[in-house]
């Protein structure tokens, strides 16, 4: 986990991504319960490009170049296998840009908060997003508030509602 | 409802679950290599591909 964090600082210094945030279930690890998961799943900010078409590719080269291997949608680093996920609309933006900081062995990740990944999580909506939910819902230090406010920004507001009808009972009128 | 020194079985699954969640962030890292591990096995005595076990240092 160590050598992912240090990889990912070192694409920062080289410019390859501008920022990242760990995301998904290893990023709900930092605020719940262990759920079984195989790979990291790593938000990233790409440099300014003129070009419409988004690409990876850039990463892929730097990675191969220290000589971690890519196995499907996964570069392999240190045995741990990472997908890297640009920032696809506002709600991954917003997700980068209030990451914190925590302290993993000698070393600082950016993790995703627990607000944005119950919200990524409800906006992907498959069966194991909403365990995620659950499980956030019940053992994170969520501020609802937040929760609420950033769930009407990003228009899920009704959506999370439905789901758990009970939880927001404030933010519902 | 079994009660279970003083706790109901559910308030003492949810203790649990709750101390999980208050770990610092490399126990849980082991707990959760722990948990690829047997889900390794559980892949190989059903002939299923094994997934990669995180390495942690």
């Amino acid at each position: 986990m160590e050598t992912v964090i240090e990889t990912l600082e070192a694409l920062i210094e080289r410019g390859i991504i501008e920022d990242y945030a760990i995301s998904g279930a290893s990023g709900a690890l930092f605020y719940a319960e262990p759920i079984d998961t195989s790979d990291i799943d790593v938000l990233v900010y790409l440099p300014h490009s003129d070009s419409l078409l988004i690409t990876l590719a850039p990463i892929y080269e730097v990675l191969r170049e220290l000589g971690y291997k890519e196995e499907e949608e996964h570069i392999i680093i240190d045995g741990i296998p990472v997908q890297f996920l640009p920032v696809y609309d506002s709600l991954t933006e917003s997700a980068i840009d209030h990451s914190l900081n925590h302290v993993c062995g000698r070393r600082v990740a950016r993790v995703v908060d627990p607000e944005h990944l119950v919200i990524i999580a409800l906006n992907t909506g498959r069966r194991k997003d909403y365990l995620r939910i659950d499980i956030l819902l019940e053992q994170a230090d969520l501020d609802l508030e937040y929760l609420g406010s950033l769930l009407e920004i990003f228009g899920l507001l009704e959506k999370f509602n439905q789901k758990y009808p009970r939880c927001l009972e404030k933010f519902s009128s | 409802m079994s009660i279970v020194g003083g706790k109901t079985i559910e308030e003492r699954v949810k203790i649990k679950h709750m101390s999980l969640a208050r770990l610092p962030i490399m126990e849980k890292l082991k707990l959760l290599v722990r948990m690829q591990e047997r889900s390794n096995e559980i892949r190989r005595a059903k002939g299923r591909p094994e997934r990669p076990v995180w390495k942690l240092s």
